[in-house]
């Protein structure tokens, strides 16, 4: 019982936030992924502006962690100096970082500097350039904890990889930050790191006091000498070369510089929050040669503002900056393998149950965990007394439903029958004559390939549900097809299956869990990743009402369709040209890229079945959220094709969504599927 | 440590503000208390030289949108007390304002004859009154500030959610804390909702996140229930994980034991981050210390509030937060 409970507060997927991990670059050191995640993501590491995009809990940060110096330098091999594989062939770069949300930079214009230091009624430049001060000094600030690690014996390991000349770490040489002429004198005064990294503070305290509204004014020694956007960057930048140069005149030492959670300032400050990321857009603008950005955002958060300071010119993709998409990376495109997010998965589960949960001797394949599963072993497990099968062909007529039993052999599964018997119906409504089907039933038309396969994650929905039971969830491969290649819902399946395990007295890394333990674990994760977005920002309460109103509405018209005949209707799909130009299109827009963007939608791009000139998108819930509503977690092809009118109306009317039913509103053209459907329960 | 004198309403404005002047500052809400004290200090007759009620307009994208509900009940209130003769001026302000608003605001009732502010903080969002509050006791020019605050009445809150749509964690104007911050630990005031409590946990930017909860006394099982439900949530289901000794519970109205509390928390810990999702008074203690401490104050602003909150009042308690040009926590 001791050992049971010992288990369950060892639980190494409890901690989902890798803000802890983040933190401490040794934890980092021991859980991040790298041959996976830096392989794919090259560019991260490279002399190049870059935003990092990918939905909520895809990874971005832990990838973008890497970057900062003080992490990094744990990877470097003591003996050596050199970096471990894959990483070997990154070249030296030395790596700040900064997080906008937490050094409050969305403080800046609420309160309005030009008005309290009477320059003038409000000016938005004067506040924008007192932001600007702001970003210098507290990049400044990082910078110069980044030269005190490099001059400790902390820092020996970098220095040697990066080849930095010890001799050029001296106070004298670096006092040549002291000396920057964009400081205008304020340094002037200091006269080691230590008294330079103070005065630093001091002045980010000035701004945060007179945020803070403790005082009503910004002192002179502070407003004379704001420091122009971007160019005390460069200075440093040009320090690190300069500190590379000591044995190779060609040397370089490119600043990378994170910036985290811009995607949250227009949010946080309303009226402004879009001219701080106009700021911070202007320093990629810059294409400084020796300073370089990476930025993280959720899929569409970015892109919404690529202006810059005081123009109405824009940051341009591969011109001032590259995109990598980690959804492109880790998530599942149509008809490709989930293998990258399966070796992920394992990977990142193999670090958690040896770092986390201390079972350092921890070998077994992850897989052996959760076994494995197939089709008709699952359906029997709604139907264990053979003889009540056949209730599964109860809507099929007598005549027809002899001739399945006898054309399926000795034992057929239930999902066997229930398959033949969708066939059948199908036929049926296609007003086929009777002699006809009964006919071809001995030739198993079910059987066929991308018939059955389409059908199959629907027909055991449907075969649980005559059987009053819920659906079983089990097997590694169902476990990785519901992460829908997202490592935090990964995590939560995992980490709601150990409970699960634990409370009921097992091992979890003992033998391999049953389908109902695991089954409970999964409908536990579903429903959390339901509610999850109810407590999220950013729109987080409407989504949630949305997302309880399309998923019984899905599962309706997906379950109750004993014929099966739109098997990819667990989607919609939409024309891109109707989300552009049109207020009620953009609001859609908005509100499935966000969606997209918190991992409660998934969205591919796909070729439209009709003849059509248009580009179309689809979109469907994400697979985690499938168990909550049974419906299939397998996206097939086809989803339901839907005007943005209707889509409108779903999302901002608050009307009841039919997808067996609908109108759209703009052409008057009813989207009522053709065929019939029965009444199931 | 500090001396916070609190009590009834009616014996404490007796005792401290018999016959002085004053102006009154309150918060139209849809909730019928928020008429509650205005309704006893509002008067002339109690020396209410000026009475300024401020209206909050929800965002435009608050979802569930109950604006019709609440404009409904809003004026309802205002007809009310017009009705019965209150002379008051009535300023509308966008829930989401920056601070140069609410410096305007403070500015407005704060001129150079006015000494005494009774500022009823019933029916304010957390994120004005912390800052007025906190504007009124750094102010050279005013003398006394009362807060007062009534409870809610004997059919208590709805059952269900009272407050959604939650924004991203961030600080309370006028409460980022100091810099560098001091101490690693966060202490919550727990209450009804979680709203974006979570995010909290995740922008906290220390290597080592202790955490120490306040719950408010409960007058019932549901809201034991209520509040632990929150700290579930907060905690990602493993609330059993939080040690005995990290958990106070105080009195709902007892905004000093939450300063005392916090004061022997921040010895302990060498620094405190707040976060008052909980009950008014116990805001009221938290926004006290950070005031003093310069400690951080985070809250996750919902964008709607379900207008069927509460039901009538109850209690009306009166703090006496500043008194002769000493903020409260000034006297020992």
């Amino acid at each position: 019982m001791k050992e049971a409970k010992d288990t369950r507060l060892r639980n190494p997927f409890h901690d989902l936030l890798v803000t802890e991990l983040i933190d401490d670059p040794q934890l980092y050191r021991k859980m991040f992924s790298q041959e996976i995640l830096v392989g794919e993501t090259l560019q991260v590491f490279q002399p190049a502006n870059v935003a990092l995009l990918g939905p909520q809990g895809s990874g971005k940060s832990m990838v973008l962690n890497l970057v900062r110096y003080s992490v990094l330098s744990e990877w470097i091999l003591p003996k050596s100096s050199k970096l471990p594989q894959p990483l070997r062939g990154i070249k030296p770069f030395f790596g700040i970082s900064l997080n906008l949300a937490r050094i409050h930079f969305q403080a800046f214009g609420r309160r309005s500097m030009s008005r309290a230091m009477n320059v003038a009624p409000v000016d938005l430049s004067i506040d924008l350039s007192c932001a600007a001060d702001f970003l210098n000094h507290y990049l400044f600030r990082e910078f110069l904890a980044g030269m005190a690690f490099l001059t400790s014996p902390k820092g020996q390991r970098f220095r040697r990889w990066a080849h930095i000349d010890a001799e050029r770490l001296s106070w004298e040489e670096i006092a040549k930050l002291r000396d920057f002429d964009s400081w205008f004198g304020y340094y002037a005064d200091c006269h080691s790191l230590e008294e330079l990294r103070q005065k630093c503070d001091r002045r980010i305290s000035i701004w945060r006091s007179f945020l803070n509204a403790n005082v009503d004014m910004v002192p002179d020694e502070v407003w004379r000498t704001k420091a122009p956007l971007g160019d005390p960057l460069h200075g440093m930048g040009n320090f690190l070369n300069y500190l590379a140069r000591g044995h190779d005149a060609r040397a370089r030492l490119p600043l990378f510089v994170v910036i985290d959670q811009y995607e949250v300032l227009p949010e946080l400050n309303p009226a402004f929050g879009t001219h701080l990321q106009r700021l911070v857009n202007t320093l990629v603008k810059a294409r400084d040669p020796v300073v370089f950005f990476k930025i993280g955002a959720r899929t569409y958060d970015w892109g919404r503002e690529l202006r810059i300071w005081g123009s109405e010119s824009r940051i341009e993709i591969q011109r001032d900056y590259v995109v990598v998409n980690l959804a492109d990376v880790l998530v599942r495109q149509e008809n490709t393998s989930l293998r990258l997010f399966r070796e992920l998965a394992k990977d990142v589960a193999r670090r958690r149950i040896r770092v986390e949960g201390h079972y350092y001797r921890f070998r077994r394949p992850i897989e052996d965990i959760f076994g494995s599963w197939d089709e008709h072993s699952e359906s029997r497990k709604y139907f264990r007394d053979p003889a009540r099968r056949h209730l599964v062909l109860r809507h099929v007529p007598g005549r027809l439903q002899r001739a399945i039993i006898a054309a399926g052999g000795q034992d057929p599964s239930p999902l066997e029958l229930r398959l033949a018997g969708a066939w059948v119906l199908q036929q049926l409504r296609r007003r086929r004559h009777i002699d006809h089907i009964e006919e071809e039933i001995a030739q198993h038309p079910w059987r066929r390939a991308w018939w059955r396969k389409e059908r199959v994650g629907i027909a055991l929905l449907q075969v649980a549900s005559i059987a009053n039971q819920r659906k079983y969830y089990y097997g590694w491969q169902t476990l990785s097809e519901l992460s829908g290649a997202n490592i935090s819902s990964f995590l939560l399946l995992f980490g709601e299956i150990w409970d699960k395990a634990t409370k009921r007295g097992l091992h979890p890394l003992k033998g391999t869990l049953s389908a109902a333990i695991q089954t409970e674990g999964v409908l536990s994760a579903s429903e959390t990743w339901r509610m999850r977005d109810r407590l999220e920002a950013n729109g987080g309460r409407r989504r949630y009402d949305v997302l309880n109103r399309l998923g019984p509405a899905i599962h309706k018209a997906l379950i109750a369709d004993l014929a099966i005949s739109n098997p990819g209707h667990s989607g919609f799909s939409v024309r891109e040209s109707e989300l552009i130009g049109s207020q009620e299109g953009e609001r859609v827009f908005e509100f499935l890229g966000n969606a997209v963007s918190w991992s409660i939608f998934e969205e591919r791009a796909h070729t439209s079945k009709e003849r059509e000139s248009f580009t179309r998108r689809k979109y469907f819930l994400h697979t985690l959220l499938s168990p909550s509503f049974s419906i299939p977690y397998i996206r097939v092809k086809e989803p339901l094709y839907v005007g943005v009118a209707a889509i409108y109306s779903w999302f901002f009317n608050q009307d009841e969504i039919d997808f067996r039913r609908w109108t759209d509103p703009a052409e008057g053209k009813s989207g009522e599927r053709r065929q019939a459907t029965l009444p199931f329960e | 440590m500090m001396k916070l004198p609190s009590g009834a309403l009616a014996p404490m404005f007796r005792a401290f503000m018999d016959r002085r002047k004053f102006v009154f500052l309150g918060c139209f809400s849809f909730e019928r208390r928020c008429r509650a004290v205005v309704e006893v200090l509002g008067k002339k007759t109690s020396g209410c030289e000026r009475a300024v009620m401020i209206e909050i307009a929800s965002p435009k994208d608050a979802f569930p949108d109950y604006s019709a509900t609440i404009k409904e009940k809003v004026e309802r209130n205002v007809r009310e007390l017009r009705r019965r003769k209150y002379v008051f001026a009535h300023h509308p302000v966008d829930l989401l304002c920056g601070e140069d608003v609410m410096l305007d605001l403070v500015d407005s009732i704060s001129g150079p004859r006015v000494s005494s502010v009774v500022l009823d903080i019933t029916c304010f969002p957390k994120r004005f009154f912390c800052f007025i509050l906190k504007r009124l006791l750094i102010s050279s020019r005013i003398e006394n500030v009362l807060v007062t605050y009534s409870e809610v009445g004997s059919r208590g809150y709805a059952l269900g959610h009272l407050a959604e749509d939650a924004m991203t964690c961030d600080y309370l104007p006028g409460f980022s804390g100091s810099f560098p911050p001091r101490g690693s630990t966060v202490a919550i005031c727990a209450g009804f909702e979680a709203l974006g409590m979570a995010s909290l946990l995740e922008i906290f930017p220390e290597e080592t996140r202790n955490m120490k909860l306040i719950l408010a006394f409960p007058p019932n099982g549901p809201g034991t229930r209520r509040q632990w439900t929150t700290v579930r949530q907060l905690t990602y289901g493993r609330a059993r994980e939080i040690r005995r000794e990290d958990v106070e519970v105080i009195a709902a109205w007892d905004a000093e034991q939450v300063y005392e509390t916090l004061h022997l928390w921040d010895e302990e810990q060498g620094g405190l981050t707040l976060a008052p999702f909980g009950p008014k008074p116990h805001t009221l203690g938290m926004a006290l210390f950070a005031i003093e401490h310069e400690a951080a104050l985070y809250y996750s602003q919902p964008k709607a509030y379900n207008p069927e909150y509460s039901k009538g009042y109850g209690t009306a308690w009166c703090y006496v937060a500043k008194w002769d040009g000493r903020a409260a926590y000034e006297v020992v």
